[in-house]
Order: C-alpha cells, then sequence, then structure tokens
C-alpha cells in the first residue's frame, strides 16, 4: 500500500502523474487532478507530443461527454502511467487540453483508479492505495 | 540553465507564480516529486511548453502559484 498526503481543503485534489514516453527514458511528470468523475485519464496533447506519441494518429477517437459540450477527443495507449507510486502499463489516455488558467494539466480518471482500493480521508488529508486482486460481483 | 538542486519548496519560493521545466527530478516512493534542477521558469506556458518539445529526457512541469481563487471547477 502506498499512501500520500493532500491538501483536504484545496478545491482539487491534485497529484504527480509520470507518464512514460515511446522511447526511454523520456517521461513526463504532470500535474493532475484526481478526478473520480472522469471515465478516462487525460493528459495534454502537447505532452503526448513531446514524448514521441501521435495523437493525430489516435488509436481511436472516443466520443466524450463534458459539463457543457460533447468532444471526439483522440485516445492513445502509453506504455506506462505512475501515480501515488502506482504504476499501469499500457494504458488508454485522452489527449485533451484543459484551459491554461486551470493551472493544471490532466485528470487522474477511473481507467486508472479502478485497477486499486483506494481510500480517501479528507479528515487526515491521506490516500491510500494498493492493488485489488480483481472485483467481487455485486448486484445492483 | 539552473545547476543547483532545489527542493520543490525551494523551488516554489524562489520562482513564484511561474511555470518551472524541472529536470534531474527525484521523486518519493509515492511518485511526488521531491526535488530537481529547474531548467528554465516563466510566468509562459508557452515558453516551457516550447523548451518541452526539444527536451528529451525525463522532467516534471510545474505552476508555482496558487490555484485560481473564487472559481469552481467542474472538470
Amino acid at each position: 500500500m502506498t499512501s500520500i498526503r493532500f491538501n483536504p481543503n484545496s478545491d482539487l485534489i491534485l497529484l504527480s502523474m509520470k507518464v512514460e514516453g515511446v522511447d526511454e527514458p523520456d517521461f513526463r511528470d504532470v500535474w493532475v487532478a484526481l478526478d473520480t468523475g472522469a471515465s478516462t485519464t487525460s493528459i495534454p496533447i502537447r505532452t503526448a507530443l513531446d514524448l514521441g506519441y501521435d495523437p493525430y494518429h489516435p488509436k481511436y477517437y472516443k466520443e466524450v461527454i463534458t459539463g457543457t459540450q460533447v468532444e471526439n477527443i483522440p485516445v492513445i495507449e502509453v506504455k506506462k502511467i505512475t501515480a501515488i507510486g502506482q504504476p499501469v502499463e499500457n494504458i488508454d489516455v485522452l489527449c485533451h487540453d484543459l484551459p491554461q488558467e486551470l493551472r493544471v494539466d490532466g485528470v487522474l480518471g477511473l481507467n486508472f483508479l479502478s485497477k486499486f482500493n483506494i481510500n480517501i480521508s479528507f479528515a487526515r488529508g491521506s490516500i491510500d492505495i494498493a492493488p485489488h486482486d480483481g472485483y467481487e460481483w455485486i448486484t445492483f | 540553465m539552473e545547476q543547483n538542486r532545489l527542493s520543490i519548496e525551494e523551488m516554489f519560493t524562489r520562482y513564484p507564480d511561474q511555470w518551472l521545466f524541472i529536470v534531474d527530478c527525484e521523486h518519493d516512493e509515492a511518485t511526488q516529486l521531491v526535488s530537481g534542477v529547474v531548467a528554465i521558469h516563466s510566468p509562459s506556458r508557452d515558453v516551457i511548453d516550447n523548451f518541452s518539445s526539444k527536451y528529451r529526457g525525463g522532467a516534471a512541469i510545474r505552476w508555482s502559484g496558487k490555484l485560481p481563487e473564487g472559481v469552481g471547477y467542474l472538470l
């Protein structure tokens, strides 16, 4: 299990996310918001390009419904991303530029988070994360 | 290019309200950036992006100021 601290009074939970490039040892560590409301992790288009990926010839386009519109956003597969001490290899990410005024480069979404058991304590300002062995069958 | 290794706190104090392009990064076991060398710094993100596009290797990009205040977020 890995634990990190965050500011529980901040408007966003901000984390380092390390994105590995096509060629080692290229990587970019970008500042992202933990977002359980996002289905897919995202990185800026420029970061994908800097790391040798081609967001203009993506693996596929994904129709993404945001708070205000529906967009077709390119999806690429990156070799590895690591956040909160946990690596995930060969993971799809959206290539999408958030507004610069946000000062945040992307989001850490459910396609990463769902691979782990995560406990967010706002009382302690901490996140505990550990891989899980699989999903239990739960009937809704 | 700066050559001094700084902690992330020292970087934010020395270069307030700027974008930082940080090389020779040291991360802790939780992937949090602990220290590095500030290669360039600028209030303009375009300057940082231009440098990043030419840089091969590992690097971190950070805004050393606060998030915009008095606004909400819906990502």
